[in-house]
């Protein structure tokens, strides 16, 4: 079914692909940093800022990976590297697990900047302990990447897959409250909010953010940003076809 | 006579809504080489998708080395070349040979000397990217070549590649189709690298309209040159010996 | 400067975006999308939607505008079709013209139908009038594209392109007064806010929102912008469509 070696070898592959660009990838660590200096300043003090700082630990983190998630399986479908490797001993699962741990990889390196910036320069403040924060971040980023990588998989070109981004992205992000508290908006607008996939990660985060270790609120999310996880990853699986026309 | 390597039996295929295989009918011997030609359209990317296991076929039986093609036990055992490069822009021929290299379970040791094979040392550490068409041609068929399987599929290897290097190159698919006794099919549209294969199956229009030795070809059509002999078989088609 | 070639490389691009139903989709409907949301999460403070919601009918479709544009362009690039078509008789100018108007068109349906929708339905009100608002919108997509052909330069393909993306245009959004109007800024970032594309185009709508009439700081943000959108194009003709490459 999968091989842990082959698994790994392409893994291996994709990671140096995303990060061959040094500069591009040192933008992509600092980013978060730059970010929550910015939107701190737009607040008044640092405890207006945390709940919307707390959100933005995991959110930024979940859009940039969806984004860079986004071209990945159209690019290897477009350039025939895709089909090219399905002929080899290498099985859809293969693929679809080491795109997985390349996302791991990666959310781990931008968690970590990402929460280290939000403590210090954010001067946040969180019932829960940073290291937590830090883990959520790392699995809201790694939701992202396979938000991205589903979609990916169903869109023709890049171009469809980053017209998603202000077509299914950005009003997530409106609705769930990371600019605009939800309770004043209107009552249809919640009832989106209850079930959309973005969700997941402000309430996660808030909820590290409110209490202690999260609470319940907390674990219902996290299970079902990874149950969403292994639905997208299974769907890339199922779409990318060995056999095609 | 031995069990074929790759055994068709009526292989039907429509793309895109077009019949672009009819009805072929083919055996292939293992530990030879075998060119596939034809103009441009006939098929030749089809069926080689076909023995690979990658296309989607309406009807008919594939069968290489003993399994129906595309099992995934095949995958192990038959390396495939591409016609457009698909190696890693982004990633030198050294980091690319070697993934392949590592899928098909060769050391790192046989990636370095496949590229030394494909003439490609000099710019092993170089970005495929920034390779010219032929050079990325030869990552591509370096990667191919690590696999070292039972059977290699190659979609026109040596196309835009200057004749010593075609030459090394052939000189090369023999040896290791009489040492190793790897299958090799490749296709092209060269014909005097036709001459060069154990056996040559000429393709028109989605049918194999001959399948045999160079030699014999050259007495059927009366000449010498495979050029002329192609033409003279598209335009008074020899009929096709039964297996 | 509207020749016969950057018409027929118009019609072209045209023809392929035709074709493509998804991204004609997304692109068309992605900013009435938005303001339909805007509208439901500022249900409360009707006056808050009037400046915030006029400011995202005029500001958001840059975003389709620039992703669509960068991820074409670099597409074109990397099939070698960008490098083909400059070999040939066609002027650099062109090509920039050209891919320009091929967006207009769906744009101008983009714009037509969110402005609509916003003033009629949804209960925008500005001081300046719609169809000026329309047109700044129209302004913003331009921006957009010129902006998404400009970044081309940063990245040399479209996974470098994602990653640079979400870095540069959300500090570019913040600095640009969206969120926070320019005189509540600290003074760091309104330095910063001066050499932000967005920042100009921000304030040129703000003043519609403002102002039933034209003010200065209208014509001033709106020749900056406009300025902008020129100097832009000059860069990128230079660089991204240059005729000789490495």
């Amino acid at each position: 079914m999968f091989s842990v070696r082959i698994t790994l070898a392409i893994t291996r592959r994709i990671l140096r692909e995303v990060f061959r660009d040094t500069r591009a990838s040192i933008f992509l660590l600092v980013a978060p940093g730059v970010l929550i200096v910015l939107v701190r300043n737009l607040f008044e003090s640092a405890a207006d800022f945390a709940p919307t700082g707390a959100m933005m630990l995991g959110a930024f983190p979940a859009l940039s990976m969806y984004m860079v998630g986004s071209t990945l399986v159209v690019r290897e479908r477009n350039r025939g590297t895709l089909e090219a490797i399905l002929a080899t001993p290498a099985s859809r699962l293969d693929f679809v697990l080491a795109y997985l741990c390349a996302a791991v990889a990666a959310s781990l390196v931008q968690a970590v900047s990402t929460v280290a910036v939000g403590y210090t320069l954010g001067g946040l403040e969180t019932a829960s302990p940073p290291w937590l924060l830090g883990a959520m971040a790392a699995l809201c980023a790694i939701f992202g990447m396979s938000l991205g990588l589903i979609c990916s998989a169903i869109c023709q070109n890049e171009g469809q897959a980053s017209q998603l981004v202000p077509g299914i992205m950005v009003p997530q992000l409106l609705i769930c409250g990371v600019f605009w508290p939800l309770p004043v908006m209107a009552d249809w607008l919640r009832a989106i909010e209850r079930f959309m996939p973005f969700s997941t990660v402000t309430r996660a985060m808030t909820a590290a953010r409110e209490h202690s270790y999260g609470g319940s609120e907390l674990v219902v999310n996290s299970v079902a940003m990874a149950v969403l996880t292994a639905a997208a990853l299974l769907g890339v699986a199922a779409i990318i076809r060995r056999r095609t026309a | 006579m031995s069990e074929s390597a790759v055994r068709i039996r009526d292989l039907v295929v429509y793309r895109g809504g077009a019949l672009v295989l009819d009805g072929i009918d083919l055996d292939v011997a293992p530990g030879t080489v075998t060119g596939l030609v034809g103009p441009s359209g006939s098929g030749k990317t089809t069926l080689l998708r076909c023995v690979v296991g990658v296309q989607k076929i309406k009807s008919g039986r594939v069968t290489v080395l003993g399994r129906p093609a595309g099992t995934a036990a095949l995958r192990h055992e038959v390396s495939y070349l591409t016609q457009s490069p698909t190696v890693y822009g982004d990633l030198t021929v050294e980091e690319n040979v070697r993934h392949f290299a590592a899928l098909y379970r060769r050391s790192k040791r046989d990636a370095a000397i496949v590229i030394e094979r494909v003439g490609l040392s000099p710019k092993s550490r170089q970005l495929v990217r920034k390779l010219s068409g032929g050079q990325q041609t030869r990552a591509n068929l370096a990667c191919a070549l690590v696999a070292a399987p039972r059977m290699l599929v190659l979609d026109e290897p040596t196309v835009g590649q200057d004749p010593l290097l075609r030459r090394e190159l052939w000189t090369h698919f023999h040896n290791i189709a009489r040492a190793e006794g790897t299958t090799i099919v490749v296709s092209s549209h060269v014909m005097d690298e036709a001459a060069r294969c154990d056996r040559i199956l000429l393709m028109r229009t989605g049918k194999i309209i001959a399948d045999d030795t160079p030699e014999m070809i050259r007495k059927e059509t009366q000449t010498d040159d495979l050029d002329e002999a192609f033409l003279r078989l598209i335009e008074a088609p020899v009929a096709v010996p039964q297996v | 400067m509207i020749s016969r070639n950057c018409l027929l490389i118009a019609n072209r691009v045209l023809r392929e975006l035709r074709r493509d139903y998804r991204t004609l989709f997304l692109f068309t409907m992605s900013p009435l999308f938005v303001m339909i949301l805007v509208a439901g999460m500022l249900v409360e403070t009707p006056r808050t939607f009037d400046r915030s919601g006029l400011l995202v009918m005029g500001l958001f479709p840059t975003a389709p505008g620039f992703l669509f544009a960068a991820f074409a362009i670099q597409r074109e690039r990397y099939r070698g079709s960008l490098e083909f078509l400059l070999s040939g008789p066609v002027t650099r100018l062109d090509v920039l013209v050209g891919y320009l108007l091929a967006f207009s068109v769906p744009a101008v349906a983009q714009v037509a139908l969110t402005v609509s929708v916003s003033y009629g339905l949804l209960g925008l009100d500005s001081a300046g009038p719609w169809w000026a608002a329309a047109l700044l919108a129209m302004l913003a997509c331009v921006l957009g594209v010129v902006l998404g052909m400009f970044a081309i330069n940063l990245a040399h393909n479209e996974l470098q392109l994602t990653k640079v993306l979400p870095t540069v245009a959300l500090p570019h959004l913040m600095v640009s007064g969206l969120f926070l109007p320019y005189e509540d800024m600290p003074g760091w970032m309104q330095a910063a806010a001066t050499i932000a594309p967005w920042r100009y185009a921000v304030g040129a709508v703000s003043e519609l929102h403002l102002h039933s009439s034209v003010t200065s700081e209208l014509v001033l943000n709106l020749s900056v912008t406009v300025g902008i959108v020129f100097a832009l194009s000059a860069v990128t003709v230079g660089t991204v469509l240059r005729r000789r490459t490495a």
